[in-house]
C-alpha cells in the first residue's frame, strides 16, 4: 500500500494580483505541513478576530449613534455631542481594516465588510440619529421626482433642475412603476447607499492606479476616511459621480495605451517624457475580449458619458480634463472620449438646456477666467459666522489641503521608487482646471476635491505601503493607523460640522406639511433663511421666496428689516415659515439681524399685524396680508 | 468547464427571472414586492445581462479581484444609466409611461440574455469569448 505523505505534496507560492502572495498546491487534495500553511497563509484566526473586531465596531457605532440627545447639537455640529463610544467604535474599525491589510494573504471579503462597517460608522451618522433626509436639498428633489411623476412632464423655466432631468425621471419611473410615492426612505438612507454603490467603482479604479491590491483596498479606504463633502445624500450629482468613476475605471483598464501611434515629432516627445517620469506603469489586465467586447465597452463609455450628461449639469465638464489627460499621458487608447465628454454637454446645454441657458448666461459665463472671483466665492465668502462655524469652514479646508499635500508626497514617491503614480496624479490635478471657469455657487472649491479624492488617495497612502505584494510591516501599518484615525476625526469634525443647519426635526416636517394644507395653490411662501425641508409637495404650485440665503453676511450687507418681508409679499398675500434650522442657522453664520431672527419676526408680526396660522415645536407659520401696492 | 457554465446559469437565471417578473408588477402588485423587484432590476439588471453578454473569461472562471469590481460597477452603473436616458427620452418626448420603460428595459434584458446563452450553446465556454470571426484577442 502506497501512503502519500504530506510533506511530498508539492506547494507553488505564485503572486495573485488579487489576493498577494498565495500558495498553490499541486497535488490536489493533500494539505500542506500545518507549520507551512501557517508560514504562508498566517494565522488562520486572525481574519475571523478581524470580522468580530468588524461586528463589534458595527454594534458599539450604531448604539452610539442612536444615544446622541439631537437637542444638543451646536455649532460646532456633531462632534460636540458624540459618545466616546463612538471612537472607539471608529477606532475599531479603523484598526480593524488595517490589521486586515496587514493580513499575509489578503481576503477580500473581510476587507470588503471592513469597509461596509465604516461606510456606516462615518457615513450613516445622520441617517442613524435623525431617521430623515440631511439638507434641505434632499427635499427639493423629492418634489421635483414627484413633480416629474404627478405631470410626466418638466417645466424647463421653472428652475435648472428641469433642464437636467435624467437623475429625477429615474427616481419618478421607480415612484411610478413600483406605487411607492414616498420616497423619503431613499433620500434618508441615500449616505450609505451611495457610498455603498461607489464602492465596486472606486476598487476598480484603484486597482489600475495602484502597484499592488494592497495599495488599492487602502486608497479605497482613504478615500470613505477623507471624504468630507457630503455630496452623497439622494442627488444627480451622487449619480453622474458613480458613472464617473466606472467610466475612468472601465478605460483605464479596458483601454490603457496610447491614442496614436507612434509617428511625428510631437508624438514621440510625449511619449519619451511620460516613459521619463512614471518608470514603473501598472501592468495592463489580462481580460480575454473579443474585438466585439472591446467595441461593446466603448460603447458603454459613451452610454456612460451621456447618462452623466443628462443628469448633471458639472459633472460632464469635470470628466474632460481627466479624460483628455489620461489619453495624453497613454493612459487611454480612446482618443474620442474626450471630444465626446466635451461636446456631449455643449450641445445640451445649447440644445436641451436652452431655457437654462437663455436665462443664465451672466451666470455662466460672467466669471470666465476670473480666478479671483472664483476664489471669493470658494473661500473667502464662505468663512465667516461664528467662531464655532469659522472652525468647521477651517478644518474643512485644512483637511483638504492635507489631502493634496499627502497626495504630492505620494506623486514624488512613487516616481521615486519607481511605481505607478502619474495616472492618479493627473487625476487629481485634473479636476481643477473647472476653477477659473466659474464658482459654481461658491461650491467649485468643494466639487474639485470631491473630483479628485479617489485619485489623491491612492497617493495618499502610496508612502505607507510596500512596493510589492508583501504585507506592509508594524511600522507601516501603525503609520497607517496614526494617519487614518487622523483623517477621520477630521472628516467627523468637518462633514458634521453643519449639522444644526443641514438636519431637520420631524416637527419641522410636520410644520412644512401643515402649511401646504393651509396655503392656497399659486400663494407665496416665503422662508425667512434657505434653509427650509420643503418644497418636497407641489412643487411647481407655490411661488417660493427667501429672505435670507444661507451663507455668511458678507461685510456690506443691509441687515434684514420688516420692510424687506413685506417687499416679498404681493397684494393677494403671501406665507411665512420660520423654522427652528431657520433660527440656528441665521445664528451660526451670523446671517440674521442683530436683535435676533426670532425678535425680529415678533416685531413684524406685530408690526404688520400678521396672524398666527400653525405652531409647534419645530417653528411658526405666519399669514401676511397683502400689500396695497405689492408686487 | 460546467461549474463556469452553471455559475453563469444561476446568474442569468436570476437576471432573467427578476427581468420577467418586473413586466407584470410594474403595472400591478403589492407595493414591497413591487418595490424589490424593480428596484432591484432598475439598478442592476441591464448591466448584468451585458456583463454576461461580454462573458469575460477571467470572471468566468472566478478569478482576478482587479475585473470583479469593474464589472459589478459595470453592472450598476450601466443598469442606471440606460434607466437615466430612457426616463429623460420620455420626458422630452412626452411620452411618459414610467411602466413601458421597465416592460421596455426587461425586453433589452431578456434579449442580451438569450443572446449570451445562444453563443455559449453554439460556441462553448472558451470560444464564446473570442470574436465572431474566431480570432482570439487578448489585451493590447
Amino acid at each position: 500500500m502506497v501512503v502519500q505523505s504530506p510533506w511530498k505534496s508539492s506547494t507553488r507560492r505564485v503572486d495573485r494580483s488579487d489576493v498577494g502572495v498565495a500558495t498553490i498546491s499541486e497535488t490536489g487534495p493533500t494539505a500542506p505541513r500545518p507549520a507551512q500553511h501557517l508560514a504562508d497563509r498566517g494565522n488562520p484566526r486572525a481574519p475571523v478576530m478581524f470580522a468580530t473586531m468588524a461586528a463589534a465596531a458595527l454594534v458599539l457605532g450604531v448604539w452610539a449613534l442612536k444615544t446622541v440627545n439631537v437637542q444638543d447639537i451646536g455649532g460646532a455640529g456633531l462632534i460636540q455631542v458624540l459618545p466616546p463610544t463612538y471612537f472607539v467604535a471608529l477606532g475599531m474599525s479603523l484598526a480593524g481594516f488595517v490589521g486586515s491589510l496587514g493580513l499575509k494573504v489578503l481576503r477580500p471579503w473581510l476587507l470588503v465588510v471592513q469597509l461596509l462597517v465604516l461606510i456606516i460608522v462615518l457615513h450613516g451618522a445622520d441617517p442613524i440619529i435623525h431617521d430623515l433626509p440631511r439638507l434641505e436639498a434632499s427635499y427639493r428633489h423629492l418634489g421635483i421626482a414627484d413633480y416629474i411623476s404627478q405631470s410626466g412632464g418638466l417645466n424647463r423655466k421653472l428652475d435648472a433642475y428641469f433642464n437636467w432631468p435624467g437623475f429625477f425621471g429615474l427616481l419618478a419611473i421607480l415612484s411610478d412603476a413600483t406605487g411607492v410615492h414616498d420616497l423619503t426612505w431613499a433620500a434618508t438612507w441615500a449616505p450609505i447607499g451611495v457610498n455603498v454603490l461607489l464602492l465596486p467603482a472606486l476598487l476598480a479604479l484603484a486597482l489600475r492606479l495602484s502597484s499592488n491590491p494592497r495599495q488599492a483596498w487602502a486608497g479605497v479606504w482613504m478615500f470613505y476616511l477623507a471624504s468630507w463633502v457630503g455630496q452623497d445624500y439622494l442627488s444627480p450629482q451622487a449619480c453622474a459621480l458613480l458613472l464617473l468613476l466606472t467610466l475612468l475605471a472601465c478605460v483605464l483598464t479596458v483601454f490603457p495605451g496610447w491614442p496614436w501611434k507612434r509617428t511625428g515629432k510631437l508624438s514621440s516627445r510625449i511619449r519619451g517624457f511620460v516613459r521619463r517620469v512614471e518608470i514603473g506603469r501598472p501592468a495592463a489586465v489580462k481580460l480575454d475580449l473579443s474585438r466585439t467586447g472591446y467595441i461593446v465597452l466603448a460603447a458603454v463609455c459613451a452610454v456612460l458619458l451621456a447618462g452623466m450628461t443628462v443628469a448633471h449639469q458639472l459633472t460632464p465638464f469635470a470628466a474632460i480634463p481627466v479624460l483628455g489627460l489620461l489619453a495624453l499621458s497613454g493612459n487611454s487608447r480612446l482618443w474620442f472620449l474626450p471630444v465626446l465628454a466635451l461636446l456631449l454637454p455643449v450641445c445640451w446645454l445649447v440644445f436641451a438646456a436652452t431655457p437654462f441657458l437663455l436665462g443664465h448666461l451672466q451666470t455662466l459665463f460672467g466669471s470666465l477666467g476670473n480666478i479671483n472671483a472664483a476664489a471669493s466665492a470658494s473661500l473667502l465668502n464662505r468663512v465667516g459666522g461664528s467662531p464655532a462655524h469659522q472652525f468647521i469652514v477651517y478644518s474643512r479646508l485644512a483637511e483638504a489641503a492635507v489631502i493634496w499635500f499627502l497626495a504630492g508626497l505620494g506623486s514624488l514617491q512613487g516616481r521615486r521608487s519607481r511605481r505607478p503614480w502619474l495616472a492618479a496624479a493627473l487625476g487629481t490635478v485634473a479636476p481643477f482646471v473647472m476653477f477659473p471657469l466659474q464658482s459654481y455657487g461658491g461650491e467649485l472649491l468643494l466639487r474639485i476635491y470631491l473630483f479628485s479624492l479617489p485619485f489623491a488617495a491612492c497617493l495618499v497612502v502610496l508612502p505607507l505601503l510596500p512596493r510589492g505584494p508583501e504585507p506592509p510591516g508594524a511600522r507601516r501599518m501603525g503609520a497607517l493607523l496614526l494617519l487614518g484615525s487622523v483623517i477621520a476625526t477630521s472628516t467627523v469634525t468637518a462633514r458634521y460640522g453643519n449639522d444644526a443647519i443641514e438636519t431637520f426635526t420631524p416637527d419641522e416636517i410636520a410644520l412644512a406639511s401643515r402649511l401646504y394644507s393651509i396655503a392656497p395653490h399659486g400663494t407665496v411662501l416665503i422662508e425667512a433663511v434657505h434653509d427650509t425641508a420643503w418644497r418636497f409637495n407641489d412643487y411647481a404650485g407655490y411661488r417660493y421666496e427667501t429672505l435670507l440665503q444661507a451663507e455668511p453676511a458678507k461685510p456690506g450687507d443691509a441687515p434684514p428689516s420688516c420692510a424687506s418681508i413685506t417687499e416679498l409679499v404681493p397684494s393677494t398675500g403671501a406665507y411665512l415659515i420660520v423654522t427652528a434650522s431657520q433660527i440656528h442657522a441665521a445664528e451660526i453664520l451670523n446671517t440674521g439681524p442683530a436683535e435676533g431672527l426670532e425678535h425680529l419676526i415678533d416685531r413684524c408680526a406685530l408690526q404688520g399685524g400678521w396672524s398666527m396660522e400653525f405652531r409647534n415645536a419645530g417653528g411658526e407659520i405666519y399669514h401676511l396680508p397683502g400689500a396695497p401696492h405689492g408686487i | 468547464m460546467a461549474s463556469e457554465h452553471s455559475n453563469a446559469s444561476k446568474v442569468s437565471a436570476l437576471v432573467a427571472a427578476t427581468a420577467l417578473s418586473a413586466i407584470p408588477l410594474s403595472f400591478a402588485g403589492p407595493q414591497i414586492l413591487r418595490l424589490t423587484v424593480i428596484g432591484l432590476f432598475l439598478l442592476a439588471g441591464p448591466g448584468t445581462a451585458l456583463i454576461l453578454v461580454l462573458n469575460p473569461a477571467r470572471i468566468r472562471k472566478g478569478t482576478g479581484i482587479d475585473v470583479i469590481p469593474l464589472a459589478v460597477a459595470i453592472a450598476v452603473s450601466f443598469s442606471l444609466a440606460m434607466a437615466i436616458l430612457l426616463a429623460t427620452a420620455m420626458l422630452f418626448t412626452g411620452f411618459w409611461y414610467p411602466s413601458a420603460a421597465v416592460c421596455c428595459l426587461a425586453v433589452m434584458t431578456l434579449g442580451a440574455l438569450a443572446a449570451a446563452e445562444r453563443r455559449f450553446r453554439r460556441t462553448g465556454p472558451v470560444s464564446a469569448v473570442t470574436s465572431q470571426t474566431g480570432r482570439r484577442r487578448s489585451t493590447p
